[in-house]
């Protein structure tokens, strides 16, 4: 039938199991820069009710800031000389993007939802929108496209893998792996020799020919050989990078819990979100909190740009749309997690980052965005106040 | 104490007061009584800082407090437990007492909430549990609780005892009384103009945006005007 | 729109009906007058542009029925722009060339592409009821956040159409500016919004906006109304969708991303939400903005930045000003001109201060095609900030509405209307 082939032109790969532990650990991974995003939107609205469209291009001027950080080290694209590899730069890196990140944040608050505070909801909803375009769009009249920060240079330990073996190999064929390399070494080496001799005719004689399909074949049965004999055996790699990233998030995650239920402030910051005006007679700074709160979310979503930036992705760019896709997704794990809800948003990143990996796993790769938004209105139907959050039903 | 001098407060272009003048002096109970919408929510809600007068000044303890922020109003010693009561149901009993000690650092926090436990046992039984499963009642005592825990000088009650069973109204008019015999002076709003003139040492009647009629509580409660629109005739 | 003639009136009915078809007619003569003075004088660029208009009128009015007049916060309305498009797409791509052998008759064009209106109707209206289904549990920010999920969703999918060209997209046939039928599905809309809004019908869906519970406590069925707002105006757009495919004859994914919907939800918002007129008149001048911007010499970069901060600075005092002063609507709107020509020397005399710096002096000048979006933020953002509830607010256009506009601006001899 011709439909399948117009509209479904998708693979069913074959699903390998064996590769599903290193899928799920990938997803996790990518899912904490998610899951610190998401904190943000969820602080923020669980204090306005306002989904901050901007806050993915927080994240993107974090990123910026992180990639004109490391220019100044002398990392730029077409630097001559390789720079001097520094760990302290990285913190210089992610400590300026958190600064202009939670500068960023506070200012539009200040400009952009200040003023609207007393008019409908919908009126900021709309001027987060637009704040999000003009930032973008505005963006890009001042601020280069680049190749992002060129970390792996800078910093050795930060490239490294982590292997943990989860299934061994299968022992039995190490014997045959070992006996193909040996095979493979020694016809490489006779059509190496061959080859020496062969130097100035143009076409190869008969026996070389021979000699060099024979390497040929030994190379590939050893390759084959060593496929047998990991394939036999299941492992998981992580990158170092993602690694940090992972506990950066949980250790925030931790912090941000702790703040917000057992410290004074804390307090504050709910009881704001519960009523503006009780919250202000109990002598709460309303707008001390609401700026706080935007400066805890700005200043995560920047510290998230800065790994997310100096992760190797190949092919990756750094330009004014960095934050359009990591800031939706961000915003649909916020909301599946209930929105409000602190541990929420880090499980919703954290799901959303599997997610998209299991889809990518499946085969579908090109699919693998539009999973995030059919999730989403999948939790939104089933669960309207998402998978933690308990708050009673939206009003406008 | 509390010095109103002719304000005037607009909700856009909707007049609500209208040149409203009134005083409270130190250790007195002061009534506002009026009927629905004219304008005593309004009155407190412009004295805690929550709406801004457009015209007329504010004085407290002889201090320009219109314009002032709600938080800073706070700090000058004035609480305010709001219509609806508007405790924060998201938390625990403790934690809504604790944030009325927001404004202090002092180490009386802990002596002061162990005073308004006392004051109202109940809620000590209920002191961990989430102030939305409690009761109208106590709901009410809590916020009058959590307004205590500031330690102010004046305390302004916004309609207490509304939509309370009878032996609950005299229980909170009772703590009223209590509250300002150990120095804590009271403006108190209330639509239930008896038990309000009952404990007041003065009171205001407020219509339409403007005060008709003052004078002691006693007073009041023989006044044929007040008697014919407010106690039932 | 065309004034009803005379007509006995004894019979309400029977008027009702000569009046509407007189309308309808009207429509449909006042649409063939367009399209025979945009092709005979204009440029074809500008005959574009006369059809494009018509487009966004369309989609603006369309998503008024959803938004303004129904009080449902849809932000995904390309996406239904985009299934009528690729509806015709899929459909000409596969069956265009056999059509064109088998029926050789005139206007063949204008024939196929009413006929692709109609599926492309059927295909969006569809979508529109998926959509409008989970309108009934979510409602404000959560159901904005569905709809826009959608528009992506249906983006994505294409992106994987890989008969249609998926991501780079495909040319279509035939290739054909059907400006007369563009307006009169621009004049449908409006007209259909119109009677909605005078029938019993109408004040159901203004009834859900206002109040949902007084609303089924009235017997109005909340479920019927909200998908049908969906369905009518997801309707709309897909059937604009399939003129603009094939005006613009190279359909792709890149083509309706999220920008566009934000764009129609701007013309809404902008014209007022509720109103038909104001989503009219801001859907055919917003789009004419960015148009005109393409027209602008390139600005030095120095008076942008100019520009940039002198607009901050204005916008700011201008806010203050509105927030703070109560004085007559006619001295506040003399005061705000005031600060607004103070802000525009500002920004001139900022550029040109700005041009001596090297480093800024020496960036290249920035074209007026690369504002396009920008301008449409800050108009969002300044909107909000000054008029949240767009320039029409919830009036229509007429005479009288710009009268007692002006009588309250303008300076009057007699007092009052001072607050």
């Amino acid at each position: 039938m011709v439909l399948h082939g117009l509209f479904l032109g998708l693979p069913l790969a074959a699903l390998d199991i064996r590769t599903l532990p290193q899928q799920i650990v990938n997803g996790l991974l990518n899912g904490s820069i998610y899951a610190l995003i998401a904190l943000g939107y969820t602080m923020v609205y669980g204090i306005l009710k306002l989904i901050n469209f901007a806050h993915g291009e927080v994240f993107m001027l974090g990123a910026y800031t992180s990639l004109f950080v490391s220019w100044a080290f002398g990392f730029t694209p077409n630097a001559t000389v390789e720079p001097q590899t520094q760990v302290w730069y990285l913190l210089v890196m992610i400590v300026a993007s958190m600064t202009v990140s939670g500068l960023a944040g506070v200012l539009i608050e200040r400009f952009a939802y200040r003023p609207l505070r007393n008019q409908p909801r919908i009126a900021s909803l709309i001027t987060a929108i637009g704040m999000s375009m003009l930032l973008q769009y505005g963006g890009q009249l001042f601020l280069p496209n680049s190749p992002p920060p060129n970390i792996d240079a800078m910093i050795n330990p930060y490239r490294g893998n982590v292997n943990i073996t989860l299934v061994k190999s299968n022992e039995n064929l190490v014997a045959a792996m070992k006996s193909a390399e040996q095979t493979k070494l020694t016809a490489d080496s006779a059509w190496d020799a061959q080859k020496k001799l062969e130097e100035n005719s143009f076409y190869p004689s008969a026996k070389g020919q021979a000699l060099q399909d024979a390497a040929q074949k030994a190379d590939r049965d050893y390759i084959e050989a060593q496929g047998k004999y990991n394939n036999s055996g299941v492992s998981i790699l992580m990158p170092v990078g993602r690694i940090i990233t992972t506990v950066v998030t949980f250790i925030l995650m931790g912090v941000l819990s702790y703040l917000i239920l057992f410290t004074k402030r804390g307090r504050a910051m709910r009881a704001v979100s519960h009523d503006f005006d009780s919250a202000a007679l109990m002598g709460i700074n309303v707008n001390s909190i609401v700026t706080f709160t935007f400066i805890l979310g700005s200043t995560l979503a920047g510290a998230a740009a800065m790994m997310d930036a100096t992760l190797y992705q190949p092919g990756l760019q750094i330009n004014t749309f960095f934050g359009l896709l990591p800031g939706v997704k961000a915003f649909v794990a916020a909301v599946i997690g209930g929105i409000g809800n602190v541990p929420g948003a880090v499980v919703g990143g954290l799901l959303m980052g599997v997610i998209e990996s299991l889809v990518g796993w499946a085969g579908y790769t090109s699919w693998q965005d539009a999973a995030a938004f059919v999730v989403l209105i999948v939790v939104l139907l089933v669960r309207p106040n998402g998978l933690f959050g308990s708050t009673a039903a939206e009003k406008v | 104490m509390l010095t109103i001098d002719h304000i005037d407060v607009y909700y856009g272009a909707i007049q609500a007061l209208r040149g409203v003048s009134l005083n409270v002096n130190q250790g007195e109970i002061v009534a506002i009584i009026g009927s629905n919408g004219a304008g005593k929510s309004t009155l407190l809600r412009t004295i805690s800082g929550l709406l801004k007068p457009r015209t007329g000044t504010i004085q407290f303890q002889d201090k320009t407090i219109s314009g002032v922020p709600a938080d800073q109003i706070v700090k000058l010693g004035i609480s305010h437990s709001p219509e609806g009561r508007r405790i924060f149901t998201n938390m625990t009993v403790s934690e809504n007492l604790l944030l009325g000690a927001y404004i202090r650092k002092d180490a009386e926090i802990e002596k002061d909430l162990e005073k308004v436990l006392l004051r109202f046992p109940r809620l000590r039984e209920r002191i961990k549990q989430s102030s939305g499963t409690l009761s109208g009642g106590e709901q009410q005592m809590l916020a009058i609780g959590r307004a205590l825990m500031s330690r102010p000088s004046l305390l302004l009650l916004d309609e207490p005892s509304l939509g309370l069973a009878p032996n609950l109204v005299t229980e909170i008019f009772s703590i009223v009384n209590d509250v300002n015999k150990d120095g804590t002076t009271v403006l108190i709003v209330e639509q239930n103009a008896h038990r309000a003139l009952e404990v007041a040492h003065r009171a205001y009647v407020i219509e339409t945006g403007s005060i008709v009629i003052e004078g002691s509580g006693k007073e009041l409660l023989e006044d044929s005007r007040v008697k014919e629109a407010y106690l039932g005739g | 729109m065309v004034a009803s003639p005379p007509v006995s009136k004894s019979n309400p009915v029977a008027k009702s009906l000569v009046s509407g078809i007189l309308s309808a007619v009207g429509c449909v003569a006042l649409a063939f007058l367009v399209q025979y003075i945009s092709g005979q004088f204009l440029s074809s660029y500008a005959n574009g542009l006369v059809f494009q208009a018509a487009t966004f009128v369309t989609l603006a009015v369309s998503l008024n029925i959803v938004n303004g007049i129904t009080g449902q916060f849809s932000i995904g309305h390309y996406a239904f722009f985009q299934i009528g498009a690729y509806t015709t797409g899929a459909l000409s791509l596969l069956f265009w060339k056999k059509f064109q052998g088998a029926a050789n008759v005139p206007m063949q064009e204008d024939i196929w592409i009413v006929l692709m209106m109609f599926f492309g109707i059927i295909t969006s209206a569809f979508a529109g009821w998926i959509v409008g289904l989970p309108s009934l549990r979510l409602r404000g920010d959560y159901l904005a956040i569905v709809t826009l999920g959608f528009g992506e969703i249906i983006r994505i999918s294409a992106e994987n159409f890989t008969f249609m060209g998926g991501a780079t997209g495909t040319k279509i046939a035939p290739e054909k500016t059907v400006v007369w039928l563009a307006w009169l599905l621009a004049f449908a809309a409006i007209g259909l919004s119109r009677n909605l809004l005078k029938s019993v019908h109408g004040l159901a869906f203004l009834s859900v906006r206002e109040d949902e519970i007084a609303a089924t406590a009235m017997g109005v069925n909340i479920t019927r109304t909200k998908v049908a707002a969906f369905v009518i105006g997801s309707a709309f757009a897909g059937a604009a969708g399939v003129l603009y495919a094939h005006q613009q004859t190279f359909i792709s994914p890149d083509l309706f991303k999220m920008d566009g919907s934000f764009i129609v939800l701007t013309m809404v918002i902008f014209g007022g939400t509720g109103s038909i007129t104001g989503s009219a008149l801001a859907g055919a001048s917003l789009f004419y903005l960015p148009e005109a911007l393409r027209e602008l010499p390139p600005v030095p970069f120095a008076s942008l930045v100019g520009i940039v901060l002198g607009l901050i600075a204005t916008i700011g005092a201008l806010k203050r000003y509105s927030d703070q002063s109560h004085a007559k609507t006619s001295v506040k709107a003399a005061t705000m001109i005031g600060i607004i020509v103070v802000g525009i020397v500002f920004m001139a005399i900022l550029g040109k201060l700005l041009s001596f710096v090297p480093s800024i002096s020496a960036h290249a000048p920035i074209q007026g095609s690369q504002l396009r979006l920008v301008v449409f933020a800050v108009t969002l953002i300044v909107l909000m900030l000054f008029r949240p509830q767009g320039v029409f607010a919830h009036h229509e256009f007429s005479w009288k509405w710009l009268r007692s506009v002006l009588a309250r601006v303008l300076p009057k001899q007699k007092e009052g209307l001072s607050s």
